[in-house]
């Protein structure tokens, strides 16, 4: 045991992180970011022999129904639509339990589909508020009013898909998938779904600001402070217009199903008798959803935020003031290509922050969708993807991101995260017989795992560890190497 | 089995002695306990009085005073009579602690914080290093911030366990699991590779495997399953696991949640006798805690119990019945070094907290306006770990 773990000492090879990564590891960090698999020995073999080629599987991989995919489970971390629980239930729909998973995810994943498709087939940031269909797979085209307006379903069954409740259309601000996750009561009156939208499109988020009631009279009537006390209205001058620009999906029965399927139009003026206010983005009057959705393409922070978004995304942090520089000459590109958004991710990978060789954790979707990749494993339980999900899955455990009681992806390592990982590996490399990672060779293994030639000291240490793991069963040697070499720090970091 | 009202006031009625919080350790040997309140509780159906005043008025409610504490007595709520009859001298309560938000997500973040941003939260920042499950979350919120190494989530269906003994996975489907001495290899190999590595990723990579391989040692075997016999969770069985974990010295912090009598919310927008309810069955569930620790004299002595909500709730009634969200509210302290018998702050008439002098706990014109901040400093001067932003409140701490 002693000289394995000195030859494994001996492997590291650091790199310092304030630097940018070398062209093969770059390739591997954009595979994953944009396909949520690794890249082939071959493609690694290219960027290393001609670093400028990186650029070009930018392209490609931008073209590629993976990429779809891999950007909603993405998008996900922001919207927090991914949740495991909706007001409304598949037990509502007389589903079974085995169906539940699969209704959950339909549900949460109607908006980021849409906002997906947008992105992919390359149309304008616009349209994820002025869109005039939304996507839908086959359950949810079963139990909402909707029809199918694309002839052939594609990207895992979703179709373009149309409303027939004569609800307005206006993006993702009129699908059934956004305001469950975001619903509402008699009181709130969609206050709580504008500052989503605020958070999620206009990087404003009306929760983060202070509030006190430590000026305000108790003795006024609640129901008209927040037209009428000063510090009620540094928010509700704002807020209160733009909710009442969405009666329609106002809901007065809770936990109703047809209640929350489908629009009321005969509400959609009630925002002034119940909100005191008639819709207004910011003093501009407007009429509904539609409107609300061309004022918010005309507001400043729209277009900004998408990259600020699409920046803390790809870079797995918060950009702060000093990446202004940065951000500003993103922002140029983005609006120089129309607000499209692949050129702003190209222009993104091609950026200081992208390349720097600072590792960022691996999270539990790139985990799932590369293990599916490298052995074809699937790891579900009664039907839910495990490291897609909370109740019994692990993907809060993971590092992930549920969209309720964690909002933000783990940027440390940490204990149940680590576990997790490890069971992963065992499990994977149990599933790699008769794959290339069994067959592959042990130097072409770490470079196609880890996208870094390896020492001769690791060799080394991978080979006692074979040998030692074979010793005990003769059957666990190729295993106990993958499992090591899918939890090494190279693997686990991206 | 959780015991009746009529049960309760018959015990109470022979004379029974309920076990008494102790104070005797020092700060490294406490143990912490949270029991965080989700969705807004009124400190007004208990803690702060405001009868006479132009708020809401709860019908058959009337003022009761045991010890120090004077709380909002109401014939529904015998649990509660009963628990502030038997432990006024253990209780240390909080009040008029503002929380800068209404919203649910910020005011958790807040109260456990103290900060809008990513830092880590009070459990987190006491529980320290060095032991298998630092921060042992049953159920409720985390905020690990930048210290995920000593957070171990348990999981809604116990994943950790079945994790822990590799029964996850689809190993019932012709795959084998490796044996234990190949994992004893390959944990030997990724660790020493961690180890090796530079930056703080790999540094932070390499604790966790250190911590984890501790986690498996160690808690290997422990059933964290709530069974949920009734509609609720199995919090006696919570107890008998929290209270295993602190005295195995696996764990000093554990966060568990209460949701409501049978996990029906606090949240009363609509339906205020929610609170009533839910009071009863927090304080009945505190007895079960009690019941717990009466057979561990020595834990008693080293358990910090803190009881808080995110939130309170507004003095009047909205147009629906209910209540809606308000800054200020109350949190509840118990246990080693905490000053039992001791009131915090208050409220004025109009149900908004009063500044506080922090060395006498009395309300002070020109005091301090209290804050999560203060209540975390606090906690952590119990745990002797520094770095709060805040002063501590002197006053909550025995001397």
């Amino acid at each position: 045991m002693t000289l394995l773990i000195l030859w494994a000492c001996a492997g590291g090879e650091p790199q310092d992180d304030s630097t940018a990564l070398e062209a093969p590891r770059l390739l591997r960090r954009i595979s994953l970011d944009l396909r949520g698999t690794l890249p082939s020995v071959d493609e690694l073999d290219a960027v290393e022999k001609d670093p400028e080629r990186v650029s070009e599987y930018v392209d490609l991989w931008l073209e590629t129904e993976a990429f779809e995919e891999n950007l909603v489970a993405r998008l996900g971390e922001r919207w927090h639509t991914r949740v495991d629980v909706f007001p409304v239930e598949y037990q509502d729909y007389a589903m079974a339990p085995e169906e539940e998973y699969g209704f959950e995810r339909s549900v949460g994943e109607e908006p980021l589909r849409l906002v997906a498709r947008i992105v992919a087939e390359d149309r304008s940031w616009d349209e994820v508020v002025t869109a005039d269909h939304t996507l839908a797979n086959q359950t949810l085209l079963d139990i909402w009013p909707l029809e199918s307006v694309s002839d052939s379903p594609s990207g895992g069954g979703w179709t373009k898909a149309r409303y027939t409740d004569h609800r307005p259309a206006a993006g993702v601000l009129t699908t059934n998938g956004l305001w469950w996750r975001y619903d509402t009561t008699v009181s709130n009156l969609n206050r709580g779904r504008v500052a989503a939208v605020s958070r999620i499109l206009l990087c404003d988020d009306y929760l983060a600001r202070p509030v006190s009631f430590a000026a305000r009279d108790p003795d006024a009537d609640p129901s008209y402070a927040v037209l009428e006390d000063p510090a009620c209205q540094s928010c509700h001058a704002s807020m209160d217009p733009a909710a009442a620009a969405l009666m329609g999906f106002w809901w007065v029965v809770l936990y109703s199903e047809p209640e929350f399927a489908n629009y009321h139009p005969e509400r959609e003026r009630l925002g002034e008798t119940y909100l005191g206010v008639t819709p207004a983005w910011h003093g501009e009057p407007i009429g509904g959803p539609e409107d609300l959705g061309l004022a918010i393409t005309r507001d400043p922070r729209f277009h900004a935020c998408a990259v600020s978004a699409m920046a803390e995304s790809y870079w797995r942090r918060t950009p702060s003031w000093d990446d202004e520089p940065e951000l500003s000459a993103l922002r140029d590109a983005f609006g120089g290509a129309d607000h499209r958004i692949k050129p702003l991710i190209a222009a993104l990978m091609e950026g200081e922050s992208y390349r720097q060789a600072d590792p960022r954790l691996m999270p539990p979707f790139q985990l799932e969708s590369v293990v599916r990749d490298l052995v074809g494993l699937e790891w579900t339980e009664d039907g839910v993807r495990m490291l897609d999900a909370d109740p019994s899955g692990v993907r809060v455990l993971a590092g992930g991101v549920d969209g309720d009681a964690v909002v933000t992806p783990q940027s440390q390592p940490g204990l149940t995260r680590t576990l997790v990982f490890k069971r992963v590996a065992e499990m994977a490399a149990a599933s790699a017989s008769d794959t290339d990672l069994e067959s592959a060779e042990l130097s072409e293994l770490v470079w196609w795992l880890h996208g870094r030639r390896p020492t001769s000291e690791e060799l080394e240490a991978l080979d006692a560890l074979e040998s030692a793991a074979s010793a005990i069963d003769p059957q666990e040697g190729r295993a106990a190497v993958i499992a090591a070499l899918l939890r090494d720090p190279a693997f686990v970091t991206y | 089995m959780r015991p009746t009202r009529r049960q309760l006031l018959g015990a109470v009625g022979a004379g029974l002695v309920l076990p008494q919080f102790a104070r005797a350790a020092s700060a490294d040997e406490r143990v912490f306990l949270f029991f965080y309140v989700e969705g807004g509780w009124d400190p007004a159906f208990v803690f702060t009085p405001l009868l006479g005043t132009s708020a809401y008025q709860e019908s058959g409610a009337t003022e009761a005073t045991f010890g120090a504490h004077t709380i909002v007595d109401h014939p529904d709520r015998l649990a509660v009579r009963f628990f502030f009859e038997n432990h006024t001298d253990d209780i240390c309560l909080i009040h008029g602690m503002e929380v800068p938000s209404i919203t649910h997500e910020r005011c958790v973040r807040l109260l456990l914080t103290g900060a809008t941003g990513g830092a880590a939260d009070w459990p987190t920042r006491l529980a320290g290093t060095g032991v298998a499950m630092p921060h042992l979350v049953l159920d409720g919120p985390v905020f690990p911030g930048d210290l995920p190494e000593r957070v171990v989530r348990v999981g809604d269906q116990n994943q950790l366990s079945r994790l822990l003994e590799g029964q996850l996975g689809p190993y019932d489907e012709g795959l084998t699991p490796p044996p234990q001495d190949v994992q004893a290899l390959v944990d030997a190999h990724v660790r020493a590779r961690a180890e090796a590595a530079s930056g703080e990723h790999a540094s932070r990579y390499a604790s966790s495997l250190a911590g984890l391989e501790r986690l498996q040692a160690e808690a290997a075997g422990l059933d964290f399953a709530s069974q949920s016999p009734g509609c609720t969770r199995d919090f006696p069985a919570d107890f008998e696991v929290i209270f295993d974990a602190f005295e195995a010295g696996m764990s000093r912090c554990v966060m568990l949640r209460h949701q409501g009598w049978c996990n029906q919310g606090w949240d009363t927008h609509q339906l205020l006798q929610g609170q009533s309810d839910n009071f009863e069955d927090l304080f009945n569930t505190l007895f079960q805690l009690q019941d717990a620790l009466n057979s561990r004299p020595a834990l008693a002595e080293r358990l910090v119990l803190i009881v808080a909500s995110e939130m309170g709730r507004h003095p009047k009634l909205n147009a629906w019945g209910g209540k809606d969200h308000w800054t200020w509210t109350s949190a509840m302290l118990m246990g080693s070094g905490v000053r039992g018998g001791s009131v915090i702050g208050g409220l004025d008439d109009q149900g908004r907290g009063r500044s506080v002098d922090l060395m006498t706990g009395e309300t002070s014109e020109g005091g301090t306006a209290l804050g999560p901040e203060h209540l975390g400093a606090t906690l952590l001067s119990l745990g002797g770990v520094e770095g709060g932003d805040a002063a501590p409140i002197l006053a909550a701490l025995e001397d």
